[in-house]
């Protein structure tokens, strides 16, 4: 019975061995919510000191769109600037306000965004609850060294737009 | 719709698209209703209705895709508020598209043109149809075709003209000639010389084959009366001429 047992065992050995292989699954995780840019804000400069993005003084505020395939498993974040990402040499403090609104909506319900969101330092939240297009009009104002004028010369600043899962 | 749409056979609408900035406080009720009538029975073809409830006002973009109907089928259509809103910055915009081969005598092209003009030509008395004789255009038709069809006709007679002549001649040439089935005939001498005479009778050899060579004795006219040949000088005085000649003509190349 032992002998039996030996044999089968030496036998069966060497066939799994030979029929191994590894089997891959593969997958693609396609983006559920993505950012774009529509408008590209315009630093207007009604004031020598100051620098904004409002129509009124001049300036165009940024529209970014944001796309949700799946509804209430993101949340935005858009970060206004807090400093310039290129400009002439300052010497002074730069005083930056901006806020972030809802701008359009391609469904009724995602009006209550902005009365839902969460504003902290120059950080402005929305949960997206909502599957569609959310487009976003972010606004920035920088006034130089109180009322100095700024030198003159080109002057960039960023908008930080993040989707973020939940 | 027929004020919006154009008017092209075949035309499919597949999409609505609208943005329109509804005015409300937050704490009221609202609802947007787009709609389009069905031209052809009672009811609507397309609606849409955005509650605003209980939400504040804002810009509203949407798309919506339809299942393509044709453009005839859609009837005028409105954009509303049921409630406390107002609206304002409305664009309705009706997303189409058709066929331009729908109607094949549009582009030359199209699969069926062909079948298609046939059909036009006929069904509008183009082709194949009564004449108008009234037509002053008619009478210049008709003349031309009568013309054109006497050229063709005298063309063809030449050509048939031409032919039959050559066949003929053809035909007596072989008929004089021809031997046919006669091999045996031909052993016979008498019978050879019968075939002779009916070839002959016939008529068929022209007088080429018919010439005769008289027959005689041609005598001798020139006589040598001293038995002597002098040299033809002048013929030899030539040739010495004609030589130098060639040597000049030579030496213009030589040198």
């Amino acid at each position: 019975m032992d002998i039996k047992t030996i044999t089968t065992l030496a036998f069966l050995m060497p066939a799994s061995a030979a029929l191994a292989v590894d089997s891959p699954i593969g997958g693609t995780v396609a983006p559920k919510c993505s950012v774009w840019t529509e408008t590209s804000g315009v630093y207007g400069h009604p004031l020598p000191y100051k620098l904004s993005t409002t129509t009124a003084d001049g300036g165009v505020a940024a529209s970014i769109r944001v796309d949700v395939a799946q509804a209430d498993y993101y949340k935005t974040r858009f970060t206004h600037p807090a400093s310039f990402s290129s400009s002439p040499s300052l010497n002074d403090a730069v005083a930056w306000t901006g806020s972030t609104v809802v701008g359009q909506v391609s469904v009724a319900g995602m009006s209550a965004y902005e009365a839902a969101k969460v504003t902290y330092n120059n950080v402005t939240e929305f949960n997206m609850t909502l599957a569609g297009s959310t487009w976003f009009t972010v606004s920035s104002t920088a006034s130089y060294g109180s009322t100095k004028s700024l030198p003159a010369g080109n002057y960039t600043a960023i908008i930080k737009a993040e989707c973020i899962a939940k | 719709m027929t004020k919006v749409l154009p008017a092209e056979t075949g035309l499919k609408v597949q999409g609505v698209y609208h943005k329109y900035t509804i005015t409300k406080e937050a704490d009221t009720n609202a609802t947007v209703s787009i709609v389009n009538k069905n031209a052809n029975s009672t009811g609507n073809i397309y609606e849409n209705h955005d509650n605003w409830d209980k939400i504040p006002g804002n810009t509203k973009i949407g798309f919506d895709t339809v299942t393509p109907s044709l453009g005839t089928l859609w009837g005028d259509g409105s954009i509303s508020v049921d409630g406390d809103g107002t609206l304002s910055d409305v664009i309705i915009a009706y997303n189409y598209k058709y066929d331009t081969c729908n109607i094949p005598l549009t582009d030359s092209s199209c699969p069926g043109y062909e079948d298609a003009l046939m059909k036009y030509l006929l069904d509008n008395g183009l082709i194949n149809g009564e004449a108008d004789i009234n037509d002053p255009y008619y009478d210049e038709w008709v003349q031309f075709q009568l013309e054109r069809k006497t050229e063709m006709e005298k063309e063809e007679e030449d050509k048939q003209e031409k032919k039959d002549k050559k066949e003929d001649k053809e035909s007596q040439i072989e008929t004089a000639l021809s031997v046919a089935g006669a091999a045996i005939k031909m052993v016979d001498p008498t019978r050879q010389m019968m075939m002779m005479v009916q070839m002959a009778s016939a008529g068929t050899l022209d007088l080429y084959y018919g010439a005769t060579i008289e027959g005689g004795t041609y005598n001798e006219t020139i006589e040598l009366t001293d038995g002597i040949i002098i040299d033809n000088f002048k013929a030899l005085r030539n040739l010495a001429q004609d030589e130098t000649h060639n040597k000049m003509v030579r030496s213009q190349y030589d040198n």
